[in-house]
């Protein structure tokens, strides 16, 4: 193990884990020190460093540790599905490895803290997370399954956090807004929840902010193909975009944003989704005369 | 940097910040009346900046092909020998340079303020390129002179001068993309630095055209 200069502090990753790491990162330059997280591979980090290091290696610092735990047991398990991207049960399995090495670190002496909305790391001052980050989400994605067959009307919210950006969940992005300048690019996708035949309708509301020119976004929606709407925002505001598509058999619909042209400036914000089981039928044309809308 | 005019007047761009490496190529892009030229202006020491600080660690040119400096009542030659005297440069050697550059022969000897624009041109691009600058300032190289001029100047700047730095103002997309490093966009006030050259000219294209 490298010697590590500054604050170190091991994870067991909960929900919130990337609004941890983002708040780390932030408490870090704060106090103008270094951000580095070290996997083992020994070529990220270069040491000594002064900096604040993350720790996901299963060798152990042995000093000056700050071990920041999820809430609860359940909550572990999810986060770290969703931080490693595997299904619930290796979650599990990754959750209990975590706080395996997080008890010999607390008995060695690190100290323990259990994050509500804020910690404090020694060497580090507080650190908190946002208000939104913390707060448990009252969604239900799979709301539309409460009855089955699916009912024509069976809707459910899609929160913004079961999208993702460049790789990330959309959540993990500093306040959820998307820095919309450089090149046209997809923006955020999702959120791969199978849906059974019928025609759906999507509506996003977005949060847009216009700084200088408009800006020129395309939503997709459905499968290969699917529906798809160009829109010129000039104005900052709030918009709901709707589209629709059918399908005749059960699918994995896509729900894609993208910048359809480069922008100079500008930022986004995808508030939710809302996605409704609009009609048994199966054809494609859209039935709304305002598929997009600006709403305040 | 503001333009005068009513309530304290319009800002060119605010919160500019950057740093120019030596050999550094920086392209300055925008729409017509963004500010390029009064950046240009302003790093070449044309004009003073309302607020803020430039602080060069290398010698800047003015803006090539700037000819706001001459004495109208002098002659092309006296013009030449009073820069040469400004800059500590030898006036023999500048005045060679001059001439091979600007091909103005016995019209160097006649008053700046009896030349056409093209002559006024030809003569403050050579005089430009007669001093050694560490950074040269370029604002639309393209649009003076015929295709032979142009090229020369093209030579003299970009293969004659290729390590030294420069930071250019100009539309021409084939020419930013083969000769600049980074580039900068300045639009409605702002200013942003793009390291990757093809995504500011994408953003640039679409600035254009929207």
């Amino acid at each position: 193990m490298n010697q590590l200069v500054g604050p170190v502090i091991f994870i067991v990753p909960g929900m919130q884990a990337r609004a941890w790491i983002e708040a780390l990162k932030v408490a870090a330059a704060r106090r103008g020190l270094t951000y580095m997280e070290d996997w083992g591979a020994g070529t990220d980090v270069q040491y000594p460093t002064v900096g604040v290091t993350v720790v996901w290696t299963e060798i152990l610092p042995s000093t000056g540790v700050t071990v920041v735990i999820a809430p609860d047991e359940e909550d572990a398990i999810r986060g770290c599905a969703s931080f490693y991207n595997v299904d619930t049960d290796e979650g599990m399995r990754i959750a209990s490895r975590r706080y395996s090495l997080a008890s010999v670190l607390v008995e060695g002496g690190a100290q323990l803290c259990r994050p509500g909305g804020s910690v404090t790391i020694p060497g580090l001052g507080e650190v908190e997370i946002g208000a939104s980050a913390l707060a448990p989400s009252q969604s239900r994605p799979l709301e539309i399954f409460d009855q089955l067959p699916v009912p024509v009307g069976a809707s459910a919210e899609w929160p913004a956090e079961l999208m993702w950006a460049a790789g990330e969940p959309v959540c993990a992005l500093s306040d959820q807004y998307i820095d919309l300048t450089g090149r046209r690019r997809l923006l955020a996708f999702g959120p791969f929840i199978m849906l059974p035949p019928g025609r759906w309708r999507v509506q996003a509301i977005l949060e847009v902010k216009i700084e200088s020119s408009p800006v020129v976004l395309n939503m997709e929606w459905g499968v290969e193909g699917g529906a798809s709407e160009d829109f010129t925002v000039s104005e900052s505001g709030i918009y709901r975009v709707v589209l629709e598509q059918a399908w005749k058999s059960s699918t994995v619909p896509q729900f894609k944003l993208i910048l359809q042209q480069a922008a100079f400036s500008g930022y986004l914000k995808l508030k939710y989704m809302r996605c409704e089981l609009y009609g048994k039928e199966c054809f494609h044309a859209l039935d709304s005369s305002n598929p997009i809308l600006r709403v305040s | 940097m503001r333009f005068p005019g009513s309530a304290g007047g319009r800002a060119v761009f605010e919160n500019l910040s950057l740093t120019l490496g030596r050999q550094e190529r920086l392209a300055l892009l925008g729409r017509n009346g963004q500010g390029k030229s009064t950046l240009i202006k302003l790093l070449g020491g044309v004009i003073p900046p309302t607020s803020g600080r430039i602080t060069w660690g290398m010698r800047p040119s003015w803006p090539i092909g700037f000819g706001g400096g001459f004495q109208g009542s002098l002659s092309g030659l006296d013009n030449i020998r009073f820069l040469s005297r400004i800059y500590d440069v030898d006036r023999r050697e500048a005045l060679v340079r001059v001439e091979n550059f600007a091909e103005l022969g016995i019209a160097l000897k006649q008053p700046v303020k009896h030349y056409s624009s093209g002559m006024r041109a030809r003569l403050a691009f050579g005089l430009s390129l007669a001093f050694d600058f560490d950074c040269y300032m370029i604002d639309e190289i393209v649009a003076v002179g015929d295709a032979r001029f142009q090229q020369k100047c093209r030579e003299e700047l970009f293969e004659k001068r290729a390590n030294h730095a420069f930071i250019m103002a100009s539309h021409d997309v084939g020419l930013v993309r083969e000769t600049c490093d980074r580039a900068i966009i300045i639009e409605s006030g702002q200013a942003k630095m793009f390291d990757d050259i093809d995504e500011a000219l994408e953003i640039y294209h679409w600035l254009r055209t929207a």
